[in-house]
């Protein structure tokens, strides 16, 4: 059966988080038929609890649809969905690239946002075509005239005739979908040339191995066929090859040049398969890859450890089951003196670690002790060399530095104009270099900054939205390293220093943060029989200064009668919360108090 | 003769006239003597079919009515309990009979002289305070006045035993209000004094209170100093802190409350109480705490075992609260047939003795004691017997 690739519409939705690409995803879905109004979950395509919790969608995946037109074809429509969030930035533009066309989804009351501009012109730059959606139209703040005139003059696509919707109660969805075959141009690609397949995602499956997403561009794939990943040279046969039914996959004999779908071939690591890679014939192979393709660096680093050191090896297991999935998560053993034996774990952001740390907790039942997650920064030692230092405990001796570069992001945040003060003060106080500012109309500002990305992995989008009422919207891109007056904050507790509380910080607000560590440490650590400093030094200097008193008391004086248990599950309690302590010197830390750093800017 | 066991019976009284701010012991107000009539009923069924099981193995030598307040109950209520007692169980000709009794309803002399005669030796009088500012934040219902008649009732009606509770760290309570309540009450020269730190229990009105701000507690330097003076007042009256929150003259120490803490045998009788019986394993009773299915069935409740491990460990965090006896080395050798430093390791001992919370006495018996310093940390200590 040959396909005819001008009934084939690859596209996918792009919006601001909560504009209703997801629900828009699933009245595609549901309009098309494939599946009954019982099968539908709330949202077909996050399919991690996760990701419904969280409301984001974490791992690119797709749908193949059939679609009656009013012109009386059927259309195989491929939806491709993609990851919402910066963190995934990549991701996204290679789901892009697998794309033809996107349906840009834009909230009638929000109007655009950061997210949106970003993805926009990332879709543009990817050469898809783009038309709009007004979404969410039964609101009662609706104002789809004022959107239409917003899309039209900033982004400058066309949205006088934008199909005005509402994803969530069913209402003009087939305009939508009529427009998909009108707007969306058909697949190009020679189905008889050397294979060129786009990878745009994996997963691992305990059965098949790895199970290869992606997109056709020239040639096609057969079962049994042998391939290779042109950039990881990964070699393979293919076993199977479909494409997604709703929620399933549907084995097919090949699929040709402008089709989406899957592969497996039997390989056991996803590394093998690197998103952005590009699968050709081995025996037939294309002269060149796809553009695009670049090797995932981790942005942020953190240490994990095991809540109970005996449980090293099922962090190990659960980290390397979700690195199956998961090529971009990185990991290394690493000791510390405070808290044993666990893992240096890289991340695209921190989002993403957030996803893996609560997937650890619980999905694989682990506890787990975070250092405070810190950027790469990179050390120029006198010595002429470099070093990328993701621990902080690894910094050389102040004597062998010559300087050290952080990484700088570029940074728009999106505000209503109103907030424009506030918000640029928070920008000030990151260290953000000021850039200039668009007004994309007369109430809304498009502010441009530079910020040091350590300045905004902890808590910037919390105290974005706290200082904005939750109207600011923000989205970046690394730029590049710049070099920087960094130091590296030590916290001695009972005059020891631990190495898990260290962590590099700009010179300016070394005192600040050291003061605040102390404090925090303070209220976290219990008293012991003596009293305990708690430091925060720079170097040999010491810059802040809390003092946790000595326990006066902790006497039950009261007599229960005869029953014992009570104070014996009193005991037990208190002998539990003791196991849950990390040893330092002599004095015994809480494990949370390793994750309070996290939350510094709590006031 | 001599090859029966000691044991000790704790028999409780769950009504009150009105509950107590702070407390959460298992009372109730209750003032109908249909429901008073029934329960003394079900306590004197409870203890017959306890003598049944074990009255020729045992001879009874300490017996405790708690409450809630036992007082409430009338003459004839209580000598019903005391007969079955006498009758069903043996008694050591040197027994320890209390009963406690709260300042306002503790009865005259001439009440309290039969309940002598009714067999019980010793009364334990919740006075809590003696001033009025504190009795009143405590929810407390007599005076000072009801404390010192009712003090005096005792003494004419023959008891000369006499245990009175008192309560610091109360809110807003200030180092001068205890100290009078403490020389009140040393002034009237009791044998025996129980002085307790106020501890918040969850589900009492003190706990909203506290958590909702609108109470505080005296502030660390202030309860270090009511108890400066409290150790070194007593001191002088001639009391011994035998206990962490227990003080007596010499030889009237609660027999009845040194069982507990040296894990000797004791029936629980009544509504919610506690028993237990030393074995491998031990037997730890605890009888329903619904009053309704109590009267009904009278021994309805729960069986559990102790582990010989546990044992060890409640022996030892148990002896630790006796200043002056600690964990009596050569008693856990009899009971457990090891020494206690070959399940706890010597370093910790120690340790503890290094950090200045313990000594080893040698004499008049080998023990580990716990000094001032270590009483006052002592949960600390303890939970490190626990595994």
């Amino acid at each position: 059966m040959s396909i005819n690739q001008q009934l084939i519409r690859n596209f996918c939705i792009i919006a601001h988080i909560d504009h209703g690409k997801s629900t828009l995803a699933d009245r595609i879905i549901e309009k098309t038929g494939l599946l009954t109004q019982r099968e539908m979950q709330a949202q077909v395509l996050d399919n991690m609890d996760l990701e419904r919790e969280r409301g984001i969608t974490i791992k690119a995946q797709a749908c193949r649809i059939i679609y009656k037109a009013n012109d009386g074809n059927e259309y195989i429509f491929n939806l491709i969905d993609t990851p919402g969030h910066v963190d995934f930035n990549y991701e996204v533009s290679r789901s892009l690239a697998a794309c033809d066309g996107a349906i840009l989804v834009v909230d009638a009351a929000q109007g655009i946002e950061a997210q949106t501009l970003a993805n926009v012109y990332l879709a543009l730059d990817h050469d898809l075509d783009v038309f709009p959606v007004i979404n969410k139209i039964d609101l009662p703040s609706a104002d789809p005239e004022r959107v239409i005139h917003e899309i039209e003059d900033v982004i400058g696509l066309e949205a006088q005739d934008a199909p005005l919707i509402s994803a969530k109660n069913g209402i003009n969805i087939e305009e939508v979908l009529e427009q998909v075959v009108a707007k969306i141009p058909a697949p190009k690609g020679d189905p008889e040339a050397p294979l060129k397949a786009l990878i745009f995602d994996s997963i691992y499956d305990s059965y098949k191995g790895v199970i290869v997403f992606c997109r056709i561009k020239e040639g096609t794939v057969r079962k049994g066929m042998a391939i290779k990943m042109m950039a990881t040279g990964a070699t393979a046969n293919v076993v199977e090859v479909g494409y997604f039914g709703a929620g399933r996959f549907i084995e097919c004999d090949e699929l040709p040049a402008g089709m989406v779908g899957y592969i497996t071939a039997s390989i056991k690591n996803v590394k093998d398969t690197m998103v952005g890679d590009t699968i050709t014939e081995l025996s037939r192979p294309a002269a060149e890859p796809l553009p695009g393709y670049k090797k995932v660096h981790s942005m942020v680093y953190c240490g994990m450890y095991p809540a109970d050191g005996a449980k090293y090896g099922d962090l190990r297991d659960a980290l390397e089951k979700l690195q199956l999935n998961d090529a971009s998560l990185f990991f290394e053993p690493e000791t510390s003196i405070a808290l044993g034996f666990g893992f240096r774990c890289g991340f695209l952001g921190l989002l993403h670690l957030e996803i893996i740390q609560e997937r650890l907790e619980r999905e694989y039942n682990l506890d787990l002790v975070t250092t405070a997650p810190g950027v790469v920064y990179h050390v120029n030692k006198t010595d002429g060399t470099q070093i990328e230092l993701t621990n902080p405990s690894n910094l050389p001796d102040p004597s062998e530095i010559l300087s050290m570069e952080e990484p700088i992001v570029s940074a728009e945040i999106m505000v209503t104009t109103e907030f424009i003060g506030p918000i640029m003060e928070l920008c000030q106080n990151r260290r953000g270099v000021y850039l200039g500012m668009e007004y994309i109309e007369t109430t809304r500002a498009l502010l441009k900054y530079e910020l040091p990305l350590n300045e905004i992995i902890y808590d910037f989008f919390d105290a974005l939205k706290s200082r904005s009422k939750g109207y600011a919207s923000f989205d970046y891109e690394l730029k590049g390293y710049v070099e920087s007056k960094l130091v590296k904050l030590d916290i001695l507790i009972n005059h020891e220093e631990v190495d898990a509380l260290s962590f590099i910080v700009h010179a300016d607000n070394a005192y600040e943060r050291g003061r605040k560590m102390c404090e925090k440490l303070k209220d976290e650590i219990p008293r012991h029989l003596f009293e305990i400093p708690i430091q925060a030094a720079v170097g040999n200097k010491i810059i802040a200064r809390e003092t946790v008193k000595a326990m006066r008391k902790d006497v039950l004086a009261k007599c229960y009668g005869g029953d014992i248990s009570r104070k014996r599950k009193l005991l037990e309690k208190q002998k539990e919360g003791k196991k849950r302590m990390r040893q330092i010197g002599n004095v015994e830390v809480p494990q949370k108090a390793f994750m309070s750093v996290l939350k510094l800017d709590e006031e | 003769m001599s090859d029966k066991r000691s044991l000790g019976i704790y028999i409780h009284i769950p009504f009150c006239k009105q509950k107590c701010k702070y407390c959460d012991f298992l009372s109730f107000p209750i003032d109908d003597e249909v429901i008073k009539d029934a329960y003394v009923d079900a306590l004197v069924y409870n203890i017959k079919e306890q003598a049944k099981v074990c009255s020729d193995r045992y001879i009874v030598d300490t017996i405790y009515i708690g409450g809630g307040t036992p007082s409430l109950l009338s003459f004839e209520q209580i000598q019903k309990i005391c007969t079955a007692i006498s009758t069903s169980f043996s008694i050591d000709e040197d027994y320890e009979w209390t009963m406690e009794v709260n300042p306002n309803s503790a009865g005259d002399a001439v009440k309290l002289m039969m309940i002598r005669k009714a067999g019980i030796n010793r009364l334990s009088i919740g006075a809590q305070a003696t001033c009025t500012r504190t009795l009143t934040t405590l929810g407390r219902i007599h005076t000072a006045e009801d404390i010192f008649a009712t003090y005096e009732a005792a003494c004419k009606a023959g008891f000369t035993n006499i245990n009175i509770d008192l309560m610091y760290g109360i809110f807003g309570q200030t180092v001068e209000e205890f100290a009078k309540s403490l020389e009140d009450i040393l002034y009237i020269a009791p044998e025996h004094l129980s002085a307790y730190q106020l501890i918040i229990e969850e589900g009492t009105p003190f706990y909203d209170l506290y958590h909702s701000g609108q109470a505080t507690l005296p502030s660390e330097e202030d309860i270090a100093k009511m108890e400066e003076i409290l150790y070194s007042w007593t001191q002088l009256a001639g009391m011994t802190r035998y206990e962490i929150s227990n003080f007596a003259k010499p030889g009237h120490e609660s027999r009845h409350n040194l069982r507990y803490w040296r894990m000797q045998d004791y029936l629980a009788i009544g509504l919610g109480a506690s028993g237990f019986i030393f074995g491998d394993p031990g037997l730890r009773s605890e009888n329903t705490k619904d009053l309704q299915e109590y009267l009904e069935r009278p021994t309805s409740g729960t069986i559990t075992q102790v582990p010989l491990e546990n044992e060890m460990e409640e022996f030892c965090f148990l002896g630790l609260r006796m200043m002056e006896e600690g964990i009596d080395c050569e008693n856990f050798r009899e009971r457990f047939g090891r020494s206690v430093e070959t399940v706890y390791p010597p370093a910790m001992f120690e340790r503890f003795i290094q950090q200045g919370l313990m000594i080893k006495k040698y004499a008049p018996r080998e023990a580990y004691v716990l000094t001032p310093r270590g009483a006052d940390v002592s949960n600390m200590i303890m939970a490190e017997f626990i595994n």
